[in-house]
């Protein structure tokens, strides 16, 4: 198997067959899959679908021009980021500045020289390149190497709006360290830091579709798209187990446990936010810290509703 | 930057003569500048084969005042000419377009010399095609 990335993808938004063709071919030796569209409705919609690296605008087209085109990529979270070069055979100097102030990167005059064209894509593949990596860093825990709460946020907003949209099932669940202080102050801080890692190793070692995020200090948040409240409360339990079998180098009699609050759509009022999610398994979790710790516990709607009550 | 392949200048061929129903053999053939380039002939081929058609485009989107349309076909082959290596014809196109922007009411009368001079070039490179290289 080839360890080598997948070409980045460039997708053409121009009413012109003829530049298609021309694209075609001359972008042929590059590294590049490259899609096209012939107009501004199939322009947007492929590049949801794809979600392409760079994308090429041509600025006059069919029932929008260029600037509306990105100004509606720059307006979905899904395409915001898509690096886009103008390319056109419009050459107003008002018009250049105008596609740059809205986001795009670059601009290209029509009819283009090769050279041109190829080093203008490949500075933005670097750019977009430059700029994902950056982002992954600025989501990642230094210490567990999971996504950070930042992250967890974000994708939480976007599983729970999917999930909304397409009526699919979404569950939530909210792990914490037992005793992690105590852990700490007993064995000093190197083995806390060994406990986090490793606890983020065991959590994110299970199916490869669950999003797991370092939700802050001892605290795991484990995202689990399309999977109802059973599914993952078995999930929950295998993490459980194996946290609690696992024996610690250096510290054989030591034991570590974790407690672990689940909670779907299900457990939630039809009106709630992604917020009452978050809310349920905590919930849920404090209720397992009550009963002993080491133990997983289920959100229901009827518990939040007696909590509500209740105070 | 004139093609190389252009052996004849535009106004060798008096413009008042040159309808679209003129067969090729008559004029000059006008070659690009990818003539020989063998990663180019394809679609360049195809460029040449197509242009025919994109004259009639042209001249029934002006018979019919169908600006829309008319400004479209001026600016696609403005941008795309160049591409294939006739620059001269993306030439004609920009100073086409610029007339059919500028012209108002009076666009028919004025843009007609440019639109002739345009399509005489298309004609002529149409007449290059058989002259590519297999």
């Amino acid at each position: 198997m080839s360890d080598e990335a997948p070409s980045p993808r460039l997708l053409a938004i121009d009413d012109s067959e003829l530049i298609h063709r021309l694209l075609q071919v001359r972008l042929q030796g590059e590294r590049l899959e490259l899609h096209g569209a012939l107009s501004a409705q199939e322009g947007l919609q492929k590049a949801r679908e794809l979600m392409p690296e760079v994308i090429l605008l041509d600025i006059e087209l069919d029932t929008m021009d260029g600037f509306e085109v990105l100004a509606h990529l720059k307006s979905d979270p899904k395409t915001q980021d898509i690096a886009v070069i103008f390319i056109s055979a419009v050459s107003d100097t008002m018009d250049r500045v105008r596609g740059l102030d809205l986001g795009a990167v670059d601009f290209i005059a029509k009819p283009f020289e090769v050279a041109e064209l190829k080093a203008r894509v490949r500075s933005a593949l670097r750019m977009q390149h430059l700029v994902k990596m950056l982002e992954h860093r600025a989501q990642i825990d230094s210490l567990s190497g999971l996504w950070n709460r930042r992250y967890f946020d974000q994708r939480l907003q976007q599983e729970w709006s999917e999930a909304r949209r397409h009526g699919r099932s979404l569950s939530l669940i909210m792990c914490d360290v037992d005793r992690f202080k105590r852990l700490n102050d007993q064995f000093g801080h190197p083995f806390g830091d060994q406990v986090i890692e490793r606890v983020a190793q065991i959590l994110s070692g299970g199916r490869g579709s669950d999003i797991t995020c370092r939700y802050g200090g001892e605290e795991f948040g484990v995202i689990l798209p399309s999977t109802a409240a059973d599914r993952a409360l078995e999930v929950a339990e295998r993490h459980r187990v194996a946290i609690e079998s696992h024996t610690w180098s250096g510290h054989d009699d030591v034991i570590v446990t974790s407690s672990f609050g689940v909670a779907d759509l299900t457990s939630l009022p039809t009106d709630a936010g992604m917020e009452q999610l978050v809310q349920a398994a905590d919930m849920a979790l404090y209720r397992a810290k009550q009963s002993g710790r080491n133990r997983v516990e289920l959100a229901t709607h009827q518990r939040l509703e007696a909590t509500d009550s209740g105070g | 930057m004139e093609s190389k392949g252009e052996r004849f200048p535009v106004w060798a061929v008096d413009l008042r003569s040159a309808s679209i129903i003129e067969t090729p053999e008559k004029l000059a053939p006008l070659l690009g500048d990818f003539h020989d380039d063998p990663d180019m002939r394809p679609i360049v081929a195809m460029f040449l084969g197509e242009l025919p058609k994109r004259v009639r485009d042209f001249e029934a989107a002006f018979e019919t005042s169908d600006l829309p349309l008319f400004r479209r076909l001026t600016h696609q082959m403005k941008g795309a000419a160049g591409g294939y290596g006739y620059p001269s014809i993306t030439q004609a196109a920009i100073t086409l377009e610029r007339c059919v922007d500028m012209s108002g009411d009076t666009w028919t009368r004025t843009c007609r010399v440019h639109l002739d001079a345009l399509v005489l070039l298309l004609r002529r490179a149409h007449a290059a095609a058989a002259l590519l290289p297999h």
